[in-house]
């Protein structure tokens, strides 16, 4: 299913975030957002998931319009996000919150959680894809300590189960690697990559050119809430006025 | 001996109290600062049921919990959608509110006179009258709160209260439906506090408007705070602490206005203390603390 | 008819617009709800009703006035700064202002008893006829002293190089403090000027309607509905709040059952919330930014 905007804006207290942008996202790949800070990437992101609501403009996903969804209800339509600032739930153990992020899960109701029919085996069953994510990004060994204890980059890697095990065909990534080291940043990447081949639409905010350059097939520039440039990242990376924008 | 079992019988009744407020406070990190009103519409459900209308016991429980979970609805809906301090605030609003209406509203409360007389309850066939009596049905209703707590906090439901407490947007971004479960966690503590209420009503046979009042809910708070949140021991024992302490202070032969007064200063300060030392309480699960 | 309620709702205003700035200015500048604003209204009070009768009334509220500064700001420093550094949930706050609270009301009730009292003014005459209302000389110092406290409050905040800091702060915390303004002294500040104007609230009513205890939750109440009925953040929609919410009331007395005149005021807030959260003039409260 295609994700697509048209002439989404949005102020805050008179500073314009996001002015008019319009994007046809493919159905799968791995496209990054770039631009300087204030440039609208991130407000980009929380519209698109619901958290903040555009003042014009819509969305779709599909032929279905996301405009004024609420962000729980997008993300079960299969957009999944990580946050700038990472967020996590640290006092429960890694295997809880990538629990927590499966779908569907009767035992949230009242009534099932009270009476428990099915709730046990379909806790298991949830059990079971949530191992085998941890698996995937590489953190089983650390399933049962608490999110908190993780250090940064396993953090991170445990914000990618969780968007995974929301089972959500796009991720809208905020700074993926960001602040990791390069060996856990190399690692994420290559998790993205994987994940691309497997059919997914990544969508990631990064301010790391060479991870771009590196993984993504599609490269997006903001500035000033606009879209300045879109295309493919050795084109796109060699304009002048992009580097500008960069340098500036 | 009597009064050893009515003291055992009121640390039932609290820790049911308190157990339903760690549900909503401890587990999902939802101050409410009314317990004490949801308690008194089951209290006051029942004995008007009963007194009036002659309805059995358990019938009346039920009564006063539809009533308290239908009334909840009225503060968390509009609430609960925004920001954490207006909930607290409706719920703050929504006791005194309630305590005005039970003290003013004669025709049918009586108001401050109270109602007396309220029947002692009879379930199928067992006429429950001695205070042995009414000791075996507390615990059968603490039992029961404290099941249903357990197997809510235990479930996917409670792991999605417990992400709701510390990053509600973390839970939402991985499609929980969060204003569900926090009305519904709501309106669960509203239905155990009206439960403890209606038995409340026959034990002591009178009610009046001074047991509902916003201190009573302080009260409740602070047993759940000491004792410590989101356990199910914590809600206990901060049960047992804060209901004998005012009866030690009775021993030293204080005045009882002045035991009164010093009972709620030894609590406020014991509050401020934890809060400032040990947010965590005597045996809790989750700190408030980041 | 009218005209006498609408009379009596603008006296009351009066009061509750005090209360309602008091509150705003507390609340906007640290984004904590606490509970002591309500300790400086009922300490005030007292202080009123101990010194009023024996020295003078002036002096009275003066002393009320700055003993409400001296504790919200002493609270401020001693309890919940710590707290607030430590970066726990704003709940923790919250619990311990409770706690607070709890403890310097029943300092009162052990000194002064429970029962509700009244503050011997000047002696009554018929009163002026002001606008083809009567109005007591207790009705019109009161008033007159309110208003100036609003003006010099307005003053204060958007000429004093401290005012504009403080209303800096309100706006966004974390740009302040990046351009040098001391956060934590502008919230103590805050602190005082709340807890001054929580304090001559407290004073001017024990002159109008004596003095309880458990005033403090009333005030309290009053003044945080009032302040989001305006809007918070905004020190005149503070004050239109503040008289909306006394006509109300007043309109609340002439037409419903004595059980539901307080449930006016749970009945705005839950309005408001459902309507309008940002209240008439305020910006939409929200600590969480994505």
């Amino acid at each position: 299913m295609i994700l697509r905007c048209e002439n989404l804006s949005k102020s805050f207290d008179g500073t314009r975030a996001l002015a008019e942008v319009s994007v046809t996202f493919p159905e799968n790949g791995i496209i990054a957002v770039i631009g300087p800070n204030g440039a609208g990437k991130t407000t980009l992101i929380n519209v698109l998931t619901g958290f903040l609501r555009a003042e014009s403009g819509r969305f779709f996903l599909g032929e279905r319009e996301l405009t004024g969804v609420a962000p729980h209800r997008v993300a079960r339509l299969g957009i999944a996000r990580t946050f700038q600032d990472l967020r996590l739930i640290s006092q429960v153990s890694v295997l809880e919150n990538a629990m927590l992020a499966r779908p569907n899960q009767r035992g949230e109701q009242l009534l099932p959680a009270l009476l428990r029919f099915g709730v046990g085996k379909e806790e298991a069953s949830n059990r079971e894809a949530a191992s085998n994510l941890l698996d995937f990004v590489g953190l089983r060994g650390k399933a049962s300590e608490p999110a908190g204890e993780l250090s940064y980059g396993q953090q991170k890697l445990l914000t990618l189960a969780c968007c995974l095990a929301t089972e959500a065909k796009i991720l809208l990534l905020d700074e993926p690697v960001a602040g990791v080291h390069p060996e856990m940043a190399s690692k994420i990447l290559d998790l993205l990559s994987r994940l691309r081949d497997q059919g997914k639409l990544i969508v990631f905010i990064e301010h790391d050119i060479a991870a771009v350059r590196q993984i993504a097939d599609l490269v997006i520039v903001m500035d000033d809430g606009r879209i300045i440039a879109e295309g493919k990242p050795a084109e796109v990376l060699e304009r002048p006025e992009i580097i500008e924008a960069y340098v500036a | 001996m009597e009064y050893c079992l009515h003291i055992l019988i009121l640390i039932n009744v609290f820790a049911l109290l308190a157990i339903s407020l760690d549900i909503l406070s401890g587990h999902a990190g939802l101050l409410s600062l009314s317990q004490a009103a949801f308690y008194g519409l089951g209290a006051y459900t029942s004995a008007l049921l009963a007194v009036e209308a002659g309805v059995p016991f358990l019938m009346g429980v039920l009564a006063g919990v539809g009533v308290a979970v239908l009334i909840s609805f009225v503060v968390s809906l509009p609430s609960l959608r925004l920001y954490d301090d207006y909930f607290v605030l409706a719920t703050f609003g929504f006791q005194m509110i309630v305590f005005s209406v039970f003290n003013n509203w004669m025709e049918l409360t009586r108001g401050p006179l109270g109602i007396p007389g309220i029947p002692q309850p009879v379930i199928f066939g067992w006429h429950i009258t001695s205070h042995l009596d009414f000791l075996i049905l507390s615990i059968l209703f603490a039992c029961f709160a404290y099941f249903v707590v357990y197997r809510l906090t235990s479930s996917p439901f409670g792991r999605v209260l417990h992400a709701i407490r510390e990053d509600e947007v973390f839970a939402k971004a991985h499609g929980k439906n969060t204003h569900y479960s926090k009305v519904t966690a709501f309106a669960v503590s509203a239905a155990l506090a009206a439960s403890a209420g209606s038995f409340y009503s026959s034990y002591i046979t009178y009610i009046d408007p001074t047991s509902f009042t916003v201190m009573e809910s302080i009260l409740i708070i602070s047993m759940v705070i000491i004792g410590g949140a989101g356990s199910l021991w914590g809600p206990l024992i901060g049960a047992f602490v804060l209901v004998t302490l005012p009866e030690a202070l009775r021993f030293i032969g204080l005045p009882s206005s002045v035991a009164a007064n010093l009972r709620q200063i030894i609590y406020g300060s014991l509050l401020v203390i934890m809060m400032m030392f040990r947010p965590r309480g005597l045996m809790g699960k989750f700190g408030f603390n980041k | 008819m009218l005209n006498q309620l609408i009379a009596n709702g603008v006296f009351s205003g009066f009061l509750i617009a005090l209360l309602a700035v008091g509150f705003g200015i507390l609340y906007s500048a640290s984004r904590f709800f606490v509970f002591t604003f309500g300790a400086a209204y009922v300490w005030s009070a007292y202080t009123v009703l101990l010194l009023g009768e024996r020295i003078t009334i002036p002096l009275g509220i003066i002393v009320g006035m700055g003993i409400g500064s001296l504790l919200s700001i002493a609270l401020e420093i001693v309890v919940y700064q710590p707290i607030r550094r430590r970066g726990d949930y704003a709940l923790v706050v919250m619990l311990a202002s409770i706690g607070a609270y709890i403890v310097l009301q029943n300092i009162v009730s052990m000194a002064f008893g429970d029962a509700a009292r009244i503050v011997q003014t000047w002696p009554i005459h018929k009163g002026y006829l002001i606008f083809g209302d009567r109005l007591t000389g207790v009705q019109l110092v009161i008033m007159g002293t309110s208003t100036l406290a609003l003006v010099l409050a307005w003053l204060f905040l958007y000429w004093y190089p401290i005012g504009k800091n403080l209303r800096a702060v309100t706006n966004d915390a974390d740009l302040a403090c990046v351009v040098g303004v001391k956060v934590d002294r502008v919230i103590q500040i805050a602190a005082g000027l709340g807890g001054g104007m929580a304090g001559l609230a407290g004073a001017l009513t024990s002159l109008d309607t004596g003095v309880i205890p458990t005033m403090g939750f009333r005030g309290l109440l009053l003044g945080v509905v009032a302040c989001i009925l305006g809007g918070i953040g905004n020190l005149w929609g503070a004050v239109i709040g503040g008289f909306l919410l006394g006509i109300l009331q007043q309109v609340a007395v002439w037409s419903l059952p004595t059980q539901w005149q307080d449930a006016i005021v749970f009945l705005v807030l839950i309005v408001v919330l459902i309507v309008r959260p940002q209240g008439l003039f305020g910006k939409r409260l929200s600590r969480i930014t994505v």
